[in-house]
């Protein structure tokens, strides 16, 4: 099996703006985030957002493919502070509904590559909802992610209790095939 | 990605690039194969695509693919295998992140497969893209080509092939 759970984070405190995955381990190829989320944000879809590194400058970039069951849109910002994640419900949304995603990070480790990050999700709100293919660019000098943060990225709005993420590594072979 | 996961196969690209990465023999021991693909090539705008064929065979492909382009959305049919990468012009050190799922490999069915796949670039322009494909072919898959699309695949490049176990094999 090459998939290892690393860590694990489930918000039972409703006060929880963010938290961090520290000393990430250093040996696997990949990294996959699942998040199972909801926000306080009064709005239906909220904001949220992953730092890595703690690094809380313009480093990231982003794109996306959305559809919101009515329309199909595509948007992109370079320079950006975090990487968003895709959208959570918020409060406006209807109770016990919570997003799903998958968050794919390659060579996590690499001192040669900015960081590419992919992410395929949404949430249904039974009469609205999202689902986005989400890109991310961490491109501060390339180094190895050993640090991530996920956050609302407001102080004022917290993660909803019963929110959870998980953290994989997944290995690679050494056998090429050729 | 199942739990079920093995890497069968890695293959990084060195120094001087690559046109083609080829993976041969693959075992038919497992159900689904998985192909996770960051790559970047020397084609000079930002962003191009890379391919792949199954059993070096060209033929019998179609495709259903959605694009995002940083401001537009689209659609289109084609008759290959293709999901983003970044090339040259992007931002340095950059490169794709393009996963290809391919359920029931060894059946004598028509293949279908899934591709997502992201095209990074510090730019208010991007590719994102989702695609669901069909190899009308019945034989089972013993090879994977990754290419460049004629294009030469630079180095730090990389390409795996998992093999997917369902529940109870």
């Amino acid at each position: 099996m090459s998939m290892y759970p690393i860590a694990s984070y489930t918000v039972t405190n409703a006060n929880t703006v963010g938290f961090n995955f520290t000393s990430i381990p250093q040996n696997f190829t990949h990294l996959q985030l699942r998040c199972f989320g909801r926000t306080t944000n009064a709005s239906i879809g909220a904001y949220a957002y992953i730092y890595y590194n703690l690094d809380f400058s313009s480093n990231y970039a982003q794109h996306y493919l959305q559809g919101d069951g009515a329309s199909a849109t595509s948007s992109g910002a370079a320079n950006q502070i975090g990487n968003s994640l895709i959208t959570p419900p918020g409060a406006s949304a209807n109770s016990n509904v919570f997003n799903n995603v998958i968050v794919d990070i390659l060579d996590y480790t690499s001192t040669n590559k900015n960081k590419v990050i992919k992410q395929i999700g949404g949430f249904d709100n039974n009469g609205s909802g999202y689902v986005q293919l989400y890109s991310g660019l961490y491109f501060a000098t390339p180094g190895a992610i050993n640090q991530m943060q996920i956050s609302t990225g407001n102080g004022s709005v917290y993660w909803a209790v019963g929110s959870t993420f998980q953290l994989y590594g997944i290995t690679t072979s050494s056998v090429t095939g050729a | 990605m199942s739990v079920f996961l093995q890497p069968i196969y890695t293959q990084t690209v060195g120094a001087g690039g690559t046109t083609l990465i080829t993976f041969n023999n693959i075992p038919q021991t497992f159900t689904d194969l998985l192909v996770v693909v960051s790559a970047r090539t020397a084609f000079a705008a930002n962003y191009q695509y890379i391919q792949v064929l199954f059993n070096n065979n060209s033929s019998s492909y179609s495709a259903t693919s959605l694009y995002g382009s940083g401001s537009a959305v689209s659609t289109n049919r084609n008759a290959q295998i293709e999901a983003g990468a970044v090339s040259a012009n992007a931002t340095s050190n950059t490169f794709s992140n393009v996963s290809i799922y391919i359920p029931n490999y060894t059946s004598s069915n028509f293949k279908s497969y899934i591709a997502d796949g992201v095209a990074e670039n510090n730019s208010t322009a991007g590719y994102d893209s989702f695609t669901a494909g069909l190899w009308s072919n019945t034989s089972t898959i013993t090879r994977v080509d990754v290419s460049g699309a004629g294009q030469t695949i630079v180095q730090n490049s990389t390409a795996t092939l998992y093999g997917v176990l369902r529940q109870g094999v």
